[in-house]
């Protein structure tokens, strides 16, 4: 039993403890770091295991012992509760992981309120007629043996990008722009929502392809 | 049904060298809901569907034998040019519809993009036609004289795989989870951070059902790893999560399923408690039992039996390689305890099975509480073969056809493991091999 005023002594023995303990958490530590700097240069990044990665480096910058004291049969102390300063280090680290998972991913404005049972149309671009992207899903329909592929942009020409167009938007009034801007996306992905820049970005898309 | 059954091999599918072509990697097994169909997904995007061959009278045995049926691209890599991303072919999840007619669908996912497929069979094509040659040129048509109608006649049989509907740009993050609802008409598929319902027949729509994105991405701790509708109640599914938590929604209760209505959690064995806790507790896999009353959970180490009526914790708790607990450090290093074992039911529900390293198995009796660890091996593919338990030592002294833990093979996993919904036939999937096992009848 310590006495009051009776400075703690470290056992050897705990001692020994502390410094395997110590040394676990710093290799863990050093691991962590090296894998989420791996984890961004992935080409196919998992959020699950940065998620995983970043949780473990808080869990590890919560565990600094304050005065390398191991506890003692009288101290309640408990070895997983050790708290002191949050190592900022590692807080800012997290904090960076996890924003950089948002960026390439689900970019631009959030979306607002989720009003129940309100549809996610799939994502169009501004322009775009709804009526033409259900002619461009419907050809699936009409598809009979042949799998359609998707092929890269340099195999693309304009002239394979009109073959997709349902020829009675040719009809609608407007002319030519709003031809071009009911022609089906490049590629199939994900459109963030509609914003400013997003609009600007697409539209400077289509110029290029019309001069081209 | 026990593990006291013998295991016998029947086939191996897949290359035989070692020299394994990344996409030839099979990343999703799954059987129809009659047994007939077997699918297999690879990283390549391409879909293999076997069809078991009618049992022979005088060789019972045989019933476990797969022929190749269809193959077909189901996927294709694809490069998102606004954010500069690839988009990897990977079939994620195969997911047979119920049968209704001659034509058989499926759904197949990769991390973005769902596709219903229907596989039908034709023996038959049209001939005779008026206005075209039979080699398909249109004729001319001041050449034509008289009408006919055209017949069809028997032909070689063709099995063709068409793509039906193509449902797109609905999911931000990889798609994880695909699960046809028992209504026939609706599915749902899970990414890390969202759920979205789709009627089967309306690709430009889908309805987000649970949102876990936090406003702050610096906030986010939690990713859904799985998600399946329940198999009788179709208003109700569940998902799983990093954290090792369940979570059961209805459907009912509010069309956005949020806060969820049960949440299956075991608080953490204080015992245990390492680095490695909460990422050894992330949630792999989770499936309801056929009957629909039990759910089963595959975390790293383990695999979990949920009551849906009790929460608090599971009914049965079956430990797959508890060796390894004391490997967690290494696993962590070289990334295997971020593996994703998958987990199955026996048709009865009886006995379940998930996968492990060195190709080694884990069959789970709940009935005798009794295990047996099975490996799938190319030495070891005389048909019939009965196969023999495998034993993994963790002492110092290793019995004879032992295998020790630092000998096993960590490049060797079985992470995809199907069950034949009413026959004692198995499908395990080794890195790029499918090989299949029925039961050694006396």
């Amino acid at each position: 039993m310590i006495l009051k005023g009776e400075k703690r002594k470290v056992r050897p023995e705990d001692q020994e403890v502390l410094l395997g303990w110590e040394n676990q958490r710093q290799l863990v530590l050093s691991l962590s770091f090296i894998k989420h700097q791996h984890g961004q240069e992935l080409l196919e990044p998992s959020l699950r295991r940065q998620v995983l990665i970043a949780n473990t480096l808080r869990q590890l910058s919560a565990l600094v012992p304050e005065n390398q004291v191991p506890p003692s049969d009288d101290d309640e102390e408990d070895w997983g509760s050790m708290s002191a300063e949050p190592d900022f280090e590692v807080t800012a680290a997290v904090a960076s992981i996890l924003t950089a998972l948002d960026a390439p991913m689900d970019g631009g404005p959030q979306v607002g309120l989720r009003a129940p049972l309100r549809a996610l149309e799939n994502l169009l671009e501004p322009g775009w007629d709804k009526a033409a992207a259900q002619a461009y899903g419907e050809l699936w329909e009409n598809k009979d043996v042949e799998v359609m592929r998707f092929g890269s942009l340099g195999d693309v020409t304009v002239e394979e990008l009109f073959h997709d167009i349902d020829t009675s938007l040719l009809q609608s009034d407007g002319g030519g722009e709003d031809l071009l801007r009911c022609l089906p996306p490049l590629v199939p992905s994900p459109i963030p929502p509609p914003s400013a820049n997003h609009c600007f970005d697409l539209d400077h898309l289509m110029e290029v392809l019309v001069k081209s | 049904m026990c593990v006291g059954v013998q295991w016998c091999f029947s086939q191996v599918k897949g290359a035989v060298d070692d020299d394994v072509a990344e996409a030839d990697i099979i990343s999703t097994v799954e059987f129809n809901h009659s047994g007939e169909l077997l699918a297999t997904g690879d990283k390549g995007g391409r879909i293999v569907i076997f069809q078991q061959e009618p049992e022979s009278g005088n060789q019972p045995q045989c019933r476990a034998e797969y022929n190749v049926y269809s193959t077909f691209q189901s996927h294709e890599p694809e490069f998102d040019y606004l954010k500069s991303l690839e988009i990897e072919e990977k079939i994620n999840k195969i997911r047979w519809l119920p049968q209704k007619n001659a034509a058989h669908f499926l759904l197949s996912t990769n991390d973005k993009t769902i596709k219903l497929w229907k596989i039908s069979e034709r023996d038959k094509r049209p001939e005779g036609y008026n206005l075209k040659e039979e080699n398909g040129r249109y004729k001319d048509p001041y050449s034509i004289t008289a009408l006919r109608v055209p017949v069809f006649r028997p032909t070689d049989l063709m099995v063709e795989a068409s793509p039906r509907r193509v449902f797109s740009n609905a999911h931000t993050y990889h798609i994880n989870s695909i699960s046809v609802n028992s209504d026939c008409e609706t599915y749902l598929s899970a990414d890390d951070l969202r759920i979205n319902l789709w009627h089967l027949e309306i690709t430009d729509h889908s309805f987000n059902i649970v949102d876990i994105k936090p406003a702050n991405m610096e906030d986010l701790t939690e990713v859904i790893t799985a998600s399946e509708f329940h198999p009788n109640q179709c208003n109700t599914f569940v998902y799983s999560s990093s954290k090792g938590a369940v979570r059961l929604c209805d459907m009912r209760a509010a069309a956005l399923c949020d806060q969820h209505t049960k949440i299956f959690e075991e608080p953490e064995d204080p015992n245990y408690r390492s680095f490695f806790s909460e990422i050894i507790s992330s949630i792999s896999d989770v499936k309801f039992s056929h009957t629909g009353r039990y759910m089963m959970t595959r975390d790293y180490l383990s695999v979990k039996i949920w009551d849906l009526n009790m929460e608090t914790r599971p009914v049965e708790t079956y430990q797959v390689h508890e060796y390894l607990r004391s490997k967690l450090c290494s696993l962590y290093e070289n990334d295997c305890i971020f593996d994703k074992f998958e987990c199955c039911w026996s048709g009865n529900d009886s006995v379940v099975m998930t996968g492990s390293y060195n190709n080694f198995f884990r069959m789970l009796d709940r009935g005798s509480g009794q295990d047996v660890t099975l490996e799938a091996s190319r030495e070891n593919i005389q048909p019939q073969s009965v196969l023999r338990p495998c034993n993994v030592s963790t002492g110092g002294k290793r019995k004879k056809d032992e295998i020790g833990v630092d000998s096993l093979d960590f490049n060797k996993k079985i992470l995809h493991t199907a069950w034949h919904p009413l026959d004692n036939i198995i499908a395990v999937a080794t890195i790029n091999n499918l090989y299949i096992f029925n039961d050694q009848l006396n």
